[in-house]
């Protein structure tokens, strides 16, 4: 009997509650498990702290006062968990930001489905390596 | 001159008119004693009797006395020259409206104008032999030491802005040119006070930052809406049954896509008001394409833009027909879904702009008049057109199906009185396009 194949785990970081049900419904869509999702830095911390997700799918401007990059800094360095960015943010200051953290995948929105999810795929195959 | 001893004749003091230059004098030393001689003939003295083998020698102190005189005479016009210059120059080294100083390799003044001394905020008085680095402010002396250096190194004019600090603690700007003089000791040195250009300067500065912020925060919450509603057209479409709902829902998503990749391409290249064609037209196929990864998956594009920039109120109109017979080639012309070609191009021609998109599919249907048909997609085609102020034309050319639409790339200015009057008027046929759609799914293929 073939075992049961383990489904990823990714939690969504983001503030709007609408794009957020979108990525899950598209999460969902490519058969991820999908953790509830959170809407601050802080919360973001605290639920991969909990959770172990396998990947991040972080927006930059939250609620809070702690942003995106400064959550995926905590993220990575004390749970060592991949980040993909998902935001509108698209300054220089922000790219380089990004760029100095080596982040697992940077995406703009709008987001395109095809787009997210070729990003998604390539963070996970490098976490497994 | 033999001469030495001289002697007034008679005491009598003779007065000279003198006419010539003193340069011209120097040039030709013989020629004042012509004059003189002349002089002496105009006021003769007669030597006689015993005197007269001294006759000769008197003659000639006479005019060696005269020629004295005028040179004396000219010594004094010199000096007076000489005096007058001198009052123009230190006049004019006061009253410059710039600080003129001469240093040595020290730093230490040796010399200032008025201006100078008003700068540094002391009396001249008391900055002669003071260090000229010490009104410099303090975190970049080390900086105008190095300044000093090249300027007594190098032998072309050193230039350099330096922050400056009075004693009672004022301070401003300062732009240094200084150059080294000849005798290798010294140089001179002129200061301005750039303050005024400084604070424009840092207050456009602060202007400009503050628009790169706006913009920023513009730029996010529009894409950041744009988002919004894409979420919501895809969270609708999951919810919706019919196949011809979904397909509606996900022709908005791709319109607003084709709008949200347009802004991108805006803000990426930081030119608010034109965009390069060739690069959104790239994005906006391969997006296309990439949306549309069932009916495309056969079929290559070919793409050939000149390298043309336009203004967004004639980008957009573009961006969004291209879109919509892309996406209607995709959708319509390769209904077996193996193999095909879908061709675009945006060619700088004399009469023109030429925006061309054609395929090698089934083509439309034979009874289908795209300026009649009904669908969105078609009518937008049309009314974008009216909207670039073009005309739309289609090409039958063997297999499949083409448009050719021909804009002018400028924005015409619209005469308020005009407007409307001068546009391409609605019931022309060869201008006003309407709708059209595809052989294989019917009418609204769009």
């Amino acid at each position: 009997m073939n075992k049961p194949m383990i489904r990823p785990t990714v939690l969504v970081v983001e503030d709007e509650k609408i794009v957020a049900l979108d990525l899950e419904s598209i999460l969902r869509g490519l058969n991820y498990e999908v953790l509830r999702t959170a809407s601050t830095a802080s919360e973001a911390v605290r639920s991969v702290e909990s959770n172990h997700p396998d990947l991040v799918l972080m927006d930059i401007r939250l609620q809070g006062g702690m942003d995106g990059i400064a959550a995926a800094e905590e993220i990575r360095r004390d749970f060592n968990v991949p980040v993909i960015f998902v935001t509108a943010q698209s300054s220089e200051k922000i790219t380089r930001r990004i760029a100095d953290l080596e982040a697992a995948g940077y995406i703009r929105k709008p987001f395109a489905k095809d787009r997210l999810q070729a990003v998604i795929e390539t963070a996970l195959i490098k976490r497994k390596r | 001159m033999t001469h030495r001893k001289r002697k007034r004749s008679g005491g009598k003091k003779t007065r000279m008119t003198v006419t010539r230059t003193a340069s011209t004098r120097r040039r030709r030393p013989g020629a004042l004693r012509k004059r003189a001689e002349k002089h002496a003939k105009l006021n003769a003295r007669k030597f006689t009797g015993p005197y007269k083998s001294s006759a000769v020698l008197a003659h000639e102190l006479h005019v060696h006395q005269i020629e004295l005189e005028m040179q004396n005479e000219e010594l004094r016009r010199a000096q007076r020259e000489s005096d007058d210059a001198r009052k123009k120059y230190r006049g004019l080294y006061d009253l410059a409206p710039v600080g003129y100083f001469t240093l040595d390799g020290g730093g230490f003044i040796h010399d200032l104008n008025l201006r100078g001394a008003e700068l540094l905020g002391l009396e001249r008085a008391n900055l002669k032999n003071k260090v000229f680095t010490a009104f410099v402010r303090v975190d970049v002396r080390r900086e105008f030491i190095s300044f000093l250096n090249a300027v007594f190194t190098k032998t072309e004019i050193q230039k350099c802005e330096f922050p400056f600090q009075r004693r009672n603690g004022t301070m401003f700007y300062g732009l240094l040119e200084a150059q080294e003089v000849p005798d290798r000791k010294t140089c001179r040195l002129v200061l301005t006070d750039v303050t005024l250009q400084r604070e424009a300067v840092d207050w456009l500065t602060s202007l400009l930052r503050e628009k790169e912020i706006l913009m920023e925060e513009v730029n996010h919450r529009v894409k950041n809406n744009l988002q919004l509603v894409l979420s919501l057209l895809n969270l609708q479409a999951g919810r919706v049954k019919e196949p011809e709902t979904r397909h509606i829902l996900k022709q908005s998503s791709g319109r607003i896509r084709a709008m949200a990749l347009l802004l991108e391409k805006i803000y990426s290249t930081k030119d608010l008001r034109r965009i390069d064609m060739a690069g959104y037209l790239g994005g906006l196929v391969a997006m296309v394409f990439s949306s549309h990864p069932g009916s495309a998956g056969g079929v290559h594009w070919d793409l050939d833009v000149d390298r043309i920039w336009l203004e967004i109120d004639k980008a957009l109109p573009c961006g969004m027909i291209v879109h919509e017979l892309l996406s209607n080639s995709l959708e319509h012309a390769f209904p077996e879904k193996n193999t095909g070609e879908v061709f675009l191009s945006l060619k700088q021609e004399t009469h023109g702009l030429i925006l061309t998109i054609k395929d090698d599919g089934v083509g439309l249907r034979a009874n289908l008049d795209y300026r009649t048909a009904t669908s969105l997609g078609f009518r937008l085609v049309c009314s974008l057109t009216e909207q670039l102020g073009g005309q739309i034309e289609q090409k039958k050319n063997g297999r499949g199906t083409g448009f050719q639409i021909t804009f002018s790339p400028s924005v015409p200015v619209a005469d308020p009185v005009l407007v409307g009057q001068n546009r391409p008027h609605s019931t022309d046929a060869t201008s006003i396009p309407s709708p059209l759609r595809r052989e294989g799914k019917g009418e609204g293929g769009n």
